[in-house]
């Protein structure tokens, strides 16, 4: 009985260390949805910004991982993701760079670069560039020109 | 006898302990140890080594960023809300059906206001259509099959393939060093705003200039088919599209997108042997070619 009680501790144990060394996978996208399935039009479930780090609960289906964030299980595109731990540049929060990895964005070509740039070529038109991000059509948009052409087929969900 | 035992047992543990602590040096001390120059060159070497990678997709957007600018300031963009509207309602949909759905901060579409034909594909999904290569469409689904082709050139990062080797290696030896806090910071900025410089220069060369090779501009047509289809449209609506630009590129002058596309004809062979060998199928709608009619020029 006792040898049952402590298999079954041991066991319970191993499978809890399992769960907290889940692989862990950062988002290098600006901001993203956590889907309900494995569709570019799934309802989100929730949603993460740069930098947001994920926990992968599933393997890989179809470009879709399954993970997990703030609770909330979800599907995420797989080149939203990188199993690099996020680091900031000094230049952008005051803190140290990482030791080992020289990750993400940021410690490259960030806005600082760009405001350097911009200086030097005064000519290049950003204030078009900046006008054409702002034509950003809503998912419900987006959505009923899909559903309006017939579009989608089996990657529209329902 | 146990004693030796005992010994012979630690001597693996301790090989191991003493590899792992040297894993860890901590580049810190590099700037502000006491170090000789030697020993100062191979860390920094280290650290560019393990800066080499392709441009992150926040990269990759200020890049785009940079290219639409040098794109905009030669070709204003057409003021044209209903169809610029409807152009990046068609594309924003179309892209998540891409092998890169998402970019840093999401694809978007302008109509250049110019005649010529031509289309760009900026990194981080900033992508230009001239009113002249729009002209020439009849219905959505050649409309889209010219969108998917440039949306392809995003996916497969061929806008950032035309940067340079040693472009790019010049800018990670910078990052590099960056990150280990070998430079200040007014030097660290001067050098990475000049590989920026060049970075841009060797994109904008390889988009306006010289165009994608012709295994690129291959390979983004079938990527482009594979998009069609995954979104419901008749991927012959490509085939179509190739049609009509062989018959004009028959007497238009070798400059702009006849000079930097390969001949529409060797694409079209490509394209339809592309669909037969992969049985791709589609149907053209009709409540697609009514808001087409709206919006054609």
């Amino acid at each position: 009985m006792r040898r049952a009680l402590v298999i079954s501790f041991v066991f319970i144990a191993v499978c809890a260390l399992l769960a907290v060394a889940a692989e862990m996978v950062t988002v290098i996208v600006g901001k993203t949805s956590i889907r309900k399935d494995r569709q570019p039009f799934a309802p989100a479930v929730a949603e993460a910004v740069y930098t947001d780090r994920l926990a992968v609960i599933g393997g890989e289906e179809r470009g879709w991982l399954k993970v997990r964030h703030k609770g909330v299980e979800g599907w995420i595109h797989k080149t939203a993701v990188t199993v690099k731990k996020p680091e900031v540049s000094s230049r952008e929060s005051g803190e140290r760079v990482g030791r080992d990895e020289i990750a993400l964005a940021g410690k490259g070509f960030d806005r600082e670069v760009e405001d350097s740039y911009r200086r030097k070529h005064p000519d290049m038109n950003y204030a078009a560039v900046d006008r054409m991000e702002n034509l950003n059509v809503s998912e419900t948009a987006l959505i009923a020109f899909v559903r309006e052409g017939n579009l989608g087929g089996k990657e529209l969900s329902p | 006898m146990r004693g030796s035992t005992r010994w012979f047992s630690v001597v693996p543990v301790a090989a191991v302990l003493i590899a792992f602590s040297c894993a860890t040096v901590d580049v810190e001390d590099l700037v502000e140890g006491t170090l000789d120059g030697r020993e100062d060159a191979a860390k920094a070497f280290d650290l560019i080594d393990k800066a080499l990678r392709d441009p992150f997709p926040a990269e990759e957007y200020y890049i785009g960023r940079a290219v639409a600018a040098a794109i905009l300031t030669r070709y204003p963009a057409m003021d044209d809300p209903g169809r610029t509207g409807y152009l990046n309602t068609l594309g924003q949909a179309l892209a998540k059906f891409s092998a890169l759905p998402e970019t840093f901060r999401g694809y978007r579409f302008a109509v250049l206001d110019t005649d010529g034909i031509n289309a760009f594909a900026a990194p981080g999904g900033f992508i230009f259509l001239t009113r002249g290569l729009l002209a020439g469409q009849r219905n959505e689904e050649q409309m889209a099959a010219v969108v998917a082709h440039e949306i392809a050139h995003v996916s497969l990062r061929h806008g950032t393939g035309a940067i340079r080797q040693a472009s790019w290696t010049k800018a990670l030896t910078v990052i590099g060093l960056a990150a280990g806090q070998m430079a200040t910071d007014s030097e660290v900025m001067d050098d990475l705003a000049e590989s920026f410089d060049d970075v841009i220069d060797d994109i904008v060369q390889g988009l306006v200039v010289n165009g994608y090779s012709r295994q690129q501009e291959y390979t983004a047509d079938r990527e482009a088919l594979n998009i069609l289809h995954r979104a419901g449209y008749d991927p012959l609506g490509l085939a179509e599209f190739l049609r009509t630009l062989r018959e004009k590129s028959a007497y238009a002058e070798r400059k702009g997108f006849f000079e930097t596309h390969p001949p529409a004809g060797d694409r079209l062979d490509e394209v339809e042997r592309y669909i037969k060998d992969n049985r791709l199928e589609g149907i053209a709608d009709r409540v697609r070619t009514a808001r087409f009619s709206r919006y054609a020029l």
